[in-house]
């Protein structure tokens, strides 16, 4: 049981990422804005760090002295103003209540340290176009690992890469890092990364091209597996997202991602939308399949899913959101599934987020009615 | 500013100055001299702001000027003290604007002026946004819920459960203003679902059982965006009719759910202009079951 806790507590873990893609509400529709990485997830800039203090984070809590370039200075590290340009460090801690299987007689509550990391950023030439990011973190062991006493390592790195600019529209990125595809939102659970293999663990060594023009953003991400994997499971490929900017901050997105390994084949392919609907209201929505073929088995299927996310803002620092999945993970079957979670998330300060989620999970079978399954989920998200 | 509503106002009153209060006889006089003590001056104003003929500062005395800029502090000032759009507010308006075009031609007092119509463009946005509107609407939404039954026997009952999805179309209105909505709907539900057996040794299954019945909802909400973005609380009354088969083994027999439950559930709904997107999800009262829906619908 306590396998199966922590198994679905990793699947839960978030990437490092305390900038989401739902701030596309708040005017922000490219990762690019907060993040070293132009696709999101990983350290945040300094000018995403000042965001999160003043934009995101209530102030209620604050002094009413302090103004908001005050309090945008204490966004660096340590709560410090960085008094060099090159160099930055910045650590996170996130850590979960898991209350699973609720309201029946095997309900559970256990508290899972999700991620403990350290990030070390180096940056170079006007506008920072040369920068070297890098990640390491607590790893907990995963189910089966534990289970056969194969998988040792504590520490694991989601990232670390060298990026260039080569001018403000195009970039190189090249080392370990999360594959272009879909909505990167921050729920490892969620069936739009499930499915299409996009989950905490699943970043890879490969080159990507991104470039953000007058209405347009995209990458190209071409890639040879994790390095660190063994040989056989590497997953060989490469995946492209683009999006159009539509009216003024809305997106409209579309992505592909083709792979292999000795064992299998998949073919992903998504729609997406990101809607600001102003003031911290947003709207991402996205629907994909994935062709799974596995090689010199049986076992080929088709499976396709949906997210909804919806956020809304009460008051600042404070957001109300909906999580909203579909998933039929081999369409040549009767069941279908639905996840619906209402949740909470709020930033009383900055460098602080506490969050709040129930899912209910629904089980659509014609030949069987099955009972809902409920979790909920206390997380704290800390990054210095 | 908006959402602070009466505090913030009266401090930025006192901080900025508040239009000086001016009585009615005091008014009475002013605009009796404005019409009848400078009939020439009088006639070139309205031309020069209803017309949009030309003015000279030098053609206007001062104390016409003075005159003017009295009455427009004094329509300001019933207008402030106003804490509704009502009938003295409609009236005193296009006055205000008269006389703040005549001041803006004439050059006189700009600061005082502008300052005085940024308050008072503030007042009327917030009196505009405390008024409450009858909206009416009509929707579709995608709906789930579960319902229970049990099969008795002669030596057991086993639990049955319904896993339904329907659609409800419905209408409803509303009552809102830029930060609050009531609303009331009332929508028809027509859907199906599979049955079978959760507990118990007996085996039972259906699928598509037919179902047909409606909701009336009743919630209140927050306006949280410039948008139109709501979050808020919803109690309902749902009526469902779905007759489980009852088993050929005349000892056995299917005892259903009532036909109505009562929900409370937590709503939002996101606005595109005249259509919206909503979602709903709630738990019903006094028993183990969880309702969902996802829906569009459209303001008229």
């Amino acid at each position: 049981m306590m396998r199966a806790v922590l198994a679905i507590a990793m699947l839960m873990a978030p990437g490092l990422a305390s900038a989401y893609p739902q701030f596309i509400g708040h005017g922000y529709p490219s990762c690019m804005n907060c993040h070293y990485n132009p696709m999101g997830n990983g350290p945040l800039t300094d000018y995403g760090r000042a965001v999160g203090a003043d934009g995101i984070a209530s102030g209620a809590l604050y002094p009413k002295s302090w103004s908001e370039e005050k309090v945008a200075d204490l966004s660096g590290f340590l709560f410090r103003t960085p008094v060099q340009k090159h160099f930055r460090v910045q650590a996170n801690y996130r850590g979960m209540e898991m209350v699973s299987s609720v309201g029946t007689p095997s309900e559970r509550w256990s508290w899972i340290h999700m991620q403990a990391g350290g990030q070390l950023i180096l940056k170079f030439l006007e506008n920072d176009r040369l920068t070297f990011v890098g990640e390491v973190g607590y790893n907990p062991s995963s189910n089966s690992a534990k289970a056969t006493g194969q998988d040792k390592r504590k520490l694991r790195t989601r990232e670390h890469y060298v990026g260039f600019r080569i001018t403000p529209e195009v970039g190189v990125y090249a080392g370990l890092m999360d594959k272009a595809y879909g909505i990167r939102v921050a729920e490892h659970i969620a069936f739009s990364r499930i499915l299409p293999e996009m989950t905490q663990n699943d970043q890879t060594h490969g080159v990507m091209i991104h470039g953000l023009f007058e209405g347009w953003e995209g990458a190209l991400h071409g890639f040879v597996g994790n390095l660190l994997q063994a040989k056989d499971l590497r997953q060989v490929g490469a995946s492209a997202q683009i999006e159009r900017q539509l009216f003024t901050d809305h997106r409209l997105g579309m992505s592909l991602l083709s792979s292999k390994n000795d064992y299998v084949k998949m073919l992903s392919y998504s729609l997406h939308t990101r809607l600001s609907l102003s003031e911290g209201s947003a709207l991402l929505l996205e629907a994909g399949q994935t062709e799974r073929i596995s090689l010199g088995s049986r076992g080929d299927r088709i499976g396709r899913y949906a997210l909804l996310q919806t956020y809304t803002r009460p008051v600042r620092g404070l957001y109300c959101l909906t999580n909203i999945e579909y998933m039929k993970s081999d369409l040549s079957s009767a069941a279908t599934t639905v996840r619906w979670g209402p949740g909470i998330q709020y930033f009383p300060v900055q460098k602080l987020e506490l969050r709040t989620d129930l899912y209910q999970t629904r089980t659509f079978n014609p030949n069987a009615s099955t009972q809902d399954g409920w979790t909920i989920l206390f997380q704290t998200n800390v990054w210095l | 500013m908006k959402k602070r509503g009466g505090w913030v106002w009266v401090i930025t009153l006192f901080l900025c100055g508040v239009p000086e209060s001016f009585g009615a006889d005091q008014m009475n006089d002013w605009i009796k001299a404005f019409n009848k003590n400078h009939p020439v001056e009088t006639a070139k104003m309205r031309n020069g702001v209803n017309r949009g003929e030309e003015i000279k500062g030098s053609d206007f005395s001062q104390e016409y000027k003075e005159l003017l800029y009295n009455l427009y502090q004094g329509y300001a000032s019933r207008i402030i003290e106003s804490k509704s759009l009502d009938p003295g507010v409609t009236k005193s308006t296009p006055q205000f604007e008269f006389f703040k075009k005549a001041l803006g031609k004439l050059e006189y007092r700009e600061d005082e002026v502008d300052s005085t119509s940024d308050r008072i463009r503030s007042h009327l946005t917030q009196l505009e946004e405390k008024k409450y509107r009858l909206r009416w609407r009509a929707f579709l939404h995608y709906m789930s819920w579960q319902s229970q039954a049990a099969l008795v026997g002669p030596f057991e009952t086993t639990s049955l459960l319904t896993t339904n999805l329907g659609f409800c179309p419905g209408v409803g209105a509303s009552l809102e203003n830029r930060f609050w909505a009531l609303s009331l709907d009332l929508s028809g539900l027509y859907g199906s679902g599979g049955v079978s057996a959760v507990q118990g040794l007996v085996e039972y299954q259906q699928s598509q059982v037919p179902a047909l019945g409606g909701r009336i909802a009743i919630g209140g909400g927050r306006i949280v965006s410039s948008s139109g973005s709501e979050v808020g609380l919803r109690g309902s009354l749902l009526f469902v009719r779905q007759n489980l088969t009852k088993p050929s083994d005349s000892q056995y027999s299917v005892t259903q759910d009532k036909m109505i439950s009562y929900t409370v559930s937590l709503f939002s709904r996101w606005r595109f202009n005249r259509f919206y997107l909503e979602t709903d999800f709630g738990r019903t009262v006094a028993r183990p079951s969880t309702l969902w829906s996802i829906g569009l619908g459209s303001v008229f």
